[in-house]
This record gives C-alpha cells, sequence and structure tokens, in this order.
C-alpha cells in the first residue's frame, strides 16, 4: 500500500475514464485550496496539495483528469498509510486479555467510543470488561455503568476522587483472574497543555502493565504485547488536532487515532493533518450516538466526503476506487 | 489561546514596520503572510476574507500620520478591525447577558454539539448567577445521554461545595422522568416557579446540526420555554466547522450568545472570531478550566489586543501591582497613578530598577509588551549585573536628566558614561530600551476610542485608585 506504484496506475485508470463520464468545469487551484481550507487541512498542507495537484495536471496521463479528482487521489495517498484495523481480542487461554486504553481531550468522545468498542468486541464473541478510570468527572462512571448494563459487559467502578492508576491495576488484575477477553479502559479528559495529567496518563499505563504481570502464566509482558492506547480526536478540531496527537504521543505513546463526530458538519481534515504530523493511523470513526455507531476508517469514503465529491465525479471516484482496491 | 495567533501575525506586520509609507505590494504580501497566520489559528476562511478586505481599504486610503510609522498605522487597523469583528457593529451593540431578560424566572437554554462542554458550563454559569445574588436553579433536559443529569447535579454541588455564600442560592431541579422531552420541559419550568427561582439554566442534550429530529426537538423545546438568551457553547479548539455550527444552530433557534469552552487549552482563539462572524452574536463567556469556578466574562478589547501581540495591559497592571507590594506604600501609589495617567519618566523607571529584585513593575511591564518590541529591546528582563549598569548610569543622571531624558545629548552622555564607568554605547541602550517602553505605553493609552479604560475593565480611572489602595496591604 506505501508502494507508490498504484498510485502511478490510479492516474492512468482515471485518464482513461474520461471519457465514459461527462466532467463538470474543471475547478481552479483556488477553487481547490478553498475545499481544503473549509475541510480544516490548513494552509500549509493545502498548499502542498495544491501544488501536488498542478504537478500532476502537467503530466500527459492526467491532461484530461479534472483537478478535483487528482486531489482526491492526493489526498488518498497520504491518508492511505494510515488506515489500520482494532486489534483482535485475546484468547482468554493465554492468559492475558487485550487491554485498550482511551484517551483524550475533554469532551472528545471517549466514554461513548469505550461503549461502542464494547459493544464491538462483544459482538465478535469476546467477552468485555469496562473499567471507568475517569475518576475526575462528575457522574462519569455513571455513564458507562449505564452503558455497560445496556450491553451487558462487566464493569469496575471506583469512587469518584479515586486514584485512576489504582483503579486501572485492580481491573487489569481482576480482568486476567477472571478471564475477559477485551478490557477497556475509559480515562479522564484532559489537555494536552497539563503536563501533571500527562504524567497521570503514564502511571496509568504503567499501572496496567504491571498488573498484567501479576498472572503467573504471563511474567514479562510488554506494553505492546498485549497494551493499545488509543486517542479520540473529535472531528470537529482545528489545528488542535494535531497538538493533540503530538503531544499526547510524545508525552505516553499513543497506538492508533479513532476519529469522533463525523456525523456531524464536521470534515475532519484536521486529522490529515495529526496523520501527517504523527505517521499514526486511524482505526476507527464515530458515526452517531449509538453503540453500533463506530466504524472502520475508510479513507475513500472519508475523502469524497471531505472534498465534497457529487454526481459523475463521485462515481468516477467510486469506480476507480474499487479498481484501485483490487489491484 | 491567543499567544500563537499574536506571534504569527506580528510576523507578518513586522515587514511593513521601518518603511516610510505603506506601498500596496509591501501590504499585499504582509497581508498574504496574516492570512496564513489566521487560518492557522483557525479563523473561518469567510472572517478572514471580510478581515482583510477591510483592513486593506482602509489601510491604503489612510493618510500616513508623522507621528507614527506607517506599520504602526496597520496594526492600528488591525487592532480595530479584529475589535469590530468581535464586537459586531457599534451601534447595534448588544445589550449585556441577561439584561433584557422580562420574565421570572430567567430563562438560559444551552444547546451546542456533543461534548461540547454544556453540562460543566452550566453549573459554571449557574455559580456565575448567583454570585451576583440571584436564586439560581439548573436543570438537565438532556434525555438522551447516560448520566447526564446526576453529571449536572454532580458539578452543581461542586460548585455550591466551593462557595458556601453563593451555594445558598444554589438549586437542583431533579426532572420529572418522561418520555416525552415536551412534558419533561414544562415540569421544569413549574418547579422553578415554585422554588422562586430568579434564573434558571436548561442544560440540553448534545446535537449535529444534520439530525433534522433533533433540531426540531430543539426548536420545540426553545418554544416551550421561551428562554431570555440562548447560548450556543462550543470548542475553543474547533476550527473551519465553527461556521457551520453557528449557522446550523442559528436556523432553528435564535441564539443570542457564544460560550467558548477550554478556553485555557494551547489553541490560538481562531474559533472565537469565526463564531462571532458566523452567528452575528456576541461571544459571552470562556470556560478556562475544571473547577466550577473557571469562567471568565469575554472582554473583546482583551482579546484583540492579545492577538495583535499587545501584549496584556491587565496582566501588565497585574504584575505592577504584585511589585507594588514590595514597595513603600505612598511610593507605589504615586506609581501607580502615574501609570494609569500613562506618564513613565526614567525617574520612573530607576524607582522600579531600583525596587527589582526578581520582579518588579519594569520587568511586569516587559512582559506585557508586544514580543515584537521585546524582542527589539533585547532580554528585556536585565541581569544582576545589567540592572547593576542601568542603576548606575541612571543615578549618574541629574533628577532633572531624568525628568527630561530629551536634554541628553552627547557631552551630557559621555559624562553619564564616565560617571558611571560604562560606555556611551549602554547609555544609549538604556535610552533604548526606555522609549520602547515609553511609546507601546503612549500607543496603548491613545489607541482605541475606549483607551486605557476600556482595557481595564471599563472602571472608570477614579475607582481604579481606589482598587490600587486595596492592593498594597497596609503597613
Amino acid at each position: 500500500m506505501k508502494d507508490k506504484k498504484p498510485f502511478a496506475l490510479w492516474r492512468t485508470a482515471l485518464a482513461a475514464s474520461a471519457k465514459r463520464f461527462a466532467s463538470p468545469p474543471d475547478e481552479s487551484l483556488e477553487e481547490l485550496e478553498e475545499r481544503l481550507l473549509l475541510a480544516d487541512l490548513g494552509p500549509s498542507l493545502a498548499a502542498d496539495l495544491v501544488a501536488a495537484v498542478a504537478a500532476d495536471k502537467k503530466q500527459k496521463t492526467a491532461k484530461e483528469t479534472p483537478r478535483l479528482l487528482l486531489l482526491a487521489a492526493a489526498l488518498l495517498e497520504r491518508l492511505h498509510p494510515a488506515t489500520a484495523a482494532l486489534p483482535p481480542p485475546r484468547q482468554a487461554p493465554q492468559g492475558t486479555p487485550l487491554a485498550l486504553l482511551l484517551i483524550g481531550a475533554n469532551g472528545s468522545g471517549k466514554t461513548t467510543t469505550t461503549a461502542k468498542l464494547a459493544q464491538a468486541y462483544q459482538a465478535q464473541g469476546a467477552s468485555v470488561l469496562i473499567v471507568a478510570c475517569d475518576t475526575f468527572r462528575a457522574a462519569a462512571s455513571g455513564q458507562l455503568e449505564a452503558w455497560a448494563r445496556r450491553l451487558g459487559v462487566g464493569f469496575r467502578a471506583a469512587p469518584e476522587a479515586a486514584d485512576p492508576a489504582a483503579l486501572a491495576f485492580v481491573g487489569m488484575e481482576s480482568a486476567v483472574r477472571e478471564g475477559y477477553e477485551v478490557v477497556l479502559f475509559d480515562s479522564a479528559g484532559r489537555l494536552d497543555n497539563e503536563a501533571p495529567l500527562m504524567d497521570e496518563l503514564a502511571k496509568i499505563k504503567r499501572a496496567i502493565v504491571k498488573a498484567a504481570n501479576q498472572a503467573p502464566a504471563s511474567q514479562h509482558l510488554e506494553e505492546k504485547d498485549f497494551l493499545t492506547t488509543l486517542l479520540v480526536l473529535d472531528a470537529t478540531l482545528g489545528a488542535a488536532a494535531v497538538a493533540q496527537a503530538t503531544r499526547f504521543s510524545q508525552a505516553i505513546g499513543v497506538s492508533g487515532l479513532v476519529v469522533t463526530k463525523l456525523d456531524g458538519t464536521a470534515l475532519g481534515g484536521a486529522v490529515v493533518r495529526a496523520v501527517a504530523a504523527t505517521g499514526l493511523p486511524i482505526v476507527a470513526v464515530g458515526l452517531g450516538e449509538s453503540a453500533e455507531d463506530l466504524h472502520p476508517f475508510a479513507a475513500g469514503a472519508f475523502v469524497a466526503a471531505l472534498l465534497g465529491l457529487e454526481g459523475e465525479l463521485l462515481r468516477r471516484f467510486q469506480e476507480q476506487l474499487s479498481l484501485y482496491e483490487q489491484a | 489561546m491567543f499567544e500563537q495567533l499574536s506571534e504569527r501575525l506580528q510576523g507578518g506586520i513586522k515587514r511593513l514596520t521601518g518603511r516610510g509609507v505603506i506601498r500596496e505590494a509591501d501590504l499585499d504580501e504582509a497581508l498574504a503572510s496574516v492570512r496564513t497566520a489566521l487560518l492557522e489559528a483557525d479563523v473561518s476562511l469567510a472572517a478572514v476574507r471580510t478581515l482583510l478586505d477591510s483592513v486593506r481599504v482602509r489601510a491604503l486610503g489612510q493618510e500616513v500620520l508623522d507621528s507614527v510609522s506607517p506599520g504602526q498605522q496597520v496594526v492600528q487597523v488591525f487592532l480595530e478591525e479584529i475589535r469590530t469583528l468581535l464586537d459586531g457593529d457599534p451601534d447595534k451593540a448588544p445589550a449585556p447577558f441577561l439584561a433584557t431578560a422580562q420574565q421570572t424566572p430567567q430563562v438560559v437554554l444551552l444547546v451546542g454539539l456533543q461534548g461540547a462542554g454544556k453540562t460543566s458550563l452550566a453549573a459554571k454559569l449557574a455559580l456565575h448567577l448567583a454570585r451576583e445574588g440571584k436564586k439560581t436553579g439548573v436543570v438537565s433536559l438532556d434525555l438522551s445521554r447516560p448520566a447526564a443529569a446526576e453529571q449536572l447535579e454532580k458539578s452543581l454541588a461542586r460548585a455550591r461545595a466551593l462557595d458556601e455564600k453563593a451555594g445558598g442560592k444554589l438549586v437542583y431541579l431533579a426532572r420529572v422522568e418522561d418520555a416525552q422531552l415536551a412534558k419533561t420541559a414544562k415540569a421544569a419550568l413549574a418547579e422553578a416557579k415554585r422554588e422562586s427561582l430568579e434564573s434558571l439554566i436548561i442544560d440540553t442534550a448534545g446535537r449535529t446540526t444534520l439530525a433534522a429530529d433533533l433540531m426540531d426537538e430543539m426548536r420545540s423545546l426553545a418554544k416551550i420555554v421561551s428562554p431570555d438568551e440562548v447560548l450556543l457553547v462550543a470548542d475553543a479548539m474547533t476550527g473551519q466547522d465553527a461556521v457551520r455550527t453557528a449557522q446550523g444552530f442559528g436556523e432553528v433557534v435564535e441564539i443570542s450568545g457564544v460560550v467558548l469552552t477550554r478556553a485555557d487549552a494551547d489553541g490560538r482563539g481562531g474559533a472565537a472570531l469565526s463564531m462571532r462572524h458566523a452567528s452575528g452574536q456576541p461571544v459571552r463567556f470562556l470556560g478556562v478550566g475544571e473547577s466550577p469556578e473557571a469562567l471568565e466574562v469575554f472582554d473583546s478589547d482583551r482579546i484583540a489586543r492579545r492577538i495583535l501581540g499587545f501584549g496584556d495591559l491587565i496582566a501588565l497592571v497585574e504584575a505592577a501591582s504584585r511589585s507594588a507590594e514590595r514597595q513603600d506604600a505612598e511610593k507605589a501609589d504615586r506609581t501607580a497613578k502615574r501609570f494609569h495617567k500613562g506618564k513613565f519618566d526614567l525617574n520612573d523607571m530607576y524607582e522600579q530598577l531600583q525596587a527589582m529584585s526578581g520582579g518588579g513593575l519594569l520587568e511586569g511591564l516587559l512582559q506585557g509588551l508586544p514580543a515584537a518590541v521585546r524582542k527589539k529591546a533585547g532580554g528585556m528582563a536585565p541581569s544582576d549585573k545589567e540592572l547593576g549598569h542601568m542603576l548606575a548610569i541612571l543615578s549618574s543622571m541629574t533628577a532633572e536628566e531624568r525628568r527630561r531624558p530629551e536634554v541628553l545629548q552627547a557631552s551630557r552622555k559621555r559624562r553619564i558614561a564616565k560617571g558611571s564607568g560604562t560606555t556611551v554605547a549602554e547609555v544609549n541602550r538604556l535610552l533604548k530600551k526606555y522609549q520602547d517602553t515609553r511609546t507601546v505605553m503612549k500607543r496603548l493609552r491613545k489607541s482605541g476610542d475606549k483607551g486605557l479604560q476600556g482595557l481595564l475593565g471599563g472602571q472608570p480611572a477614579a475607582a481604579l485608585g481606589e482598587d490600587w489602595q486595596k492592593l498594597i496591604p497596609p503597613r
């Protein structure tokens, strides 16, 4: 996927399809830039992409291809390496369950995403335990408890203002003891400029790893063996998406991104900047409030929505996308 | 959250400073880099266009004044335009928050996207109103998010615990559990009347503007509760979506103000401009932390200045007050008064330097200066050695020279250098520092119709004088 060759193919295919589709008048580079800016791609990435399109357009094979489609291809090229699936649940007999820790800014949607992940793993037949490590926000555990009851999954919480790392330790311990296959840790929202709160997250991680190593069968487990840390990013964010992705991964290490609220008017282009800055993959997107509204990240659909492709252009894009994915 | 924007803007405008006249090409170049800075700060594309167009027209049409450089003039125009953008049409200035409310209780409806921070804000706003002396209730009409009401109840309890006096005026209204929102809303209003509340804050479920059913629900809810204020609550870190969100909500309910939450993040604050521009309504409050007290009344003047990097005169005055505590009360009072009148001569500087042991007025003053000026003056907070030299230079001057530095000609400077064991270059450096400080102080005072008073939160100077007395502990 990271190979550039398929995209050369893609461009040729786009050109070849030109005769079969009626194209609207080609957009100017300024219009392309405007689309990108309105989608929160930011001035510098927008300029890069527009320059790439301008260069592509000069190639013989792309002469007849509308600039907007070239832009879609260029965006996709940047996003494809950034797709990844959620890790599979660990089998109970091996001892250690798969652990997922959700982190992010206040209001980004960690708690709801935790519930959605519980539903997703449960739908695969895995046994799931939720540990409500947000001991700060008023009634955060009440919110998760209601979800856990609704979904019928295991649930652990501690009184408000309790040490979240201590709860994480106990939660991981009981997940191992009780043979859960997946354990989900929600955490309190925090802004990326709050250093003490970042340290608290690192402590939670250490507690989880330590607890996992308590089990006699699973000595010397490292974080990467079983713990996935997901940063939850709100699609409505602007430049802060980049700051959050950079700082959270520098401070405590992040395995992947979950983009929430993509069902609204936000186009989520700032996430592309976050991906460009960190190289982190997007593992899931949130598209609504119910437990089933978590989906794998589909780069093609994301790009089409971000650029507002419609009509003939959209059909052409989709056709090429499926051809490309077969290749 | 505004510091980064201000630095970027200054970079753009700096190209214009030091030029004799504003040439169109120079201006365009400066505006292009300002455009990038604004976009990077998440200001909406539409607001950026409005701002740059008006700055361009005004900057080119303006006569160049003798007293200021063209660059300074452009900065001034920018400041005014940003303030205009934040304040809206001065002829249609909005009444203060809740000032026009007729009914009892006054009703404030909070609306916004999921996770915008409505529930936390409800508790903060309740505390704010209770501190104004109003018996204030909150009710959660969020029937969709699990434990939303429980969160509001607990947040209010935290607010109550924080401030016993105001806490007595805070009431949590338990909602009637009914699947129908309309019935729950009516019951809450009736309960608010029974409790003889003066204000009622209604928290609602988060919703995206694309969900037609939820928008309809909000429309009918607004009809039932007929709010005096509808506050759109939004994350200060919002990007370009600010426009779509503001318009989406504005089409369905009559937004009367905006609240930006998480303004304590390192975001760049562009959302303040975007929201104002797109909603046509004033930003009323900023959420600045997790505590129930972490609410600031939005002050466009202060923000506009910070965006442009004029430094923050209020922070500066605060710094001054801290240094004042360390000084002789009478002297500090005099300095403070002079400072408020915009007077600052070398005698003042001398006094401040003398008082300066790890942070006097001067240091505060320098901190409050625009980044560009600070840089120009080079490492403004002087080291101990520099401080010693500066004091030596100043003490080698006569009181008259310190009062009227303009009399310092070459021969006097040579005498002072000799007397203080320094060089004429060092004397000049000190004078430069003094001039930079003074220039900015003057500009701060002159700029804008509201001037210094406006900057200080609209308090009349006399009242400020009293505040100053309070700031200084009695001996």
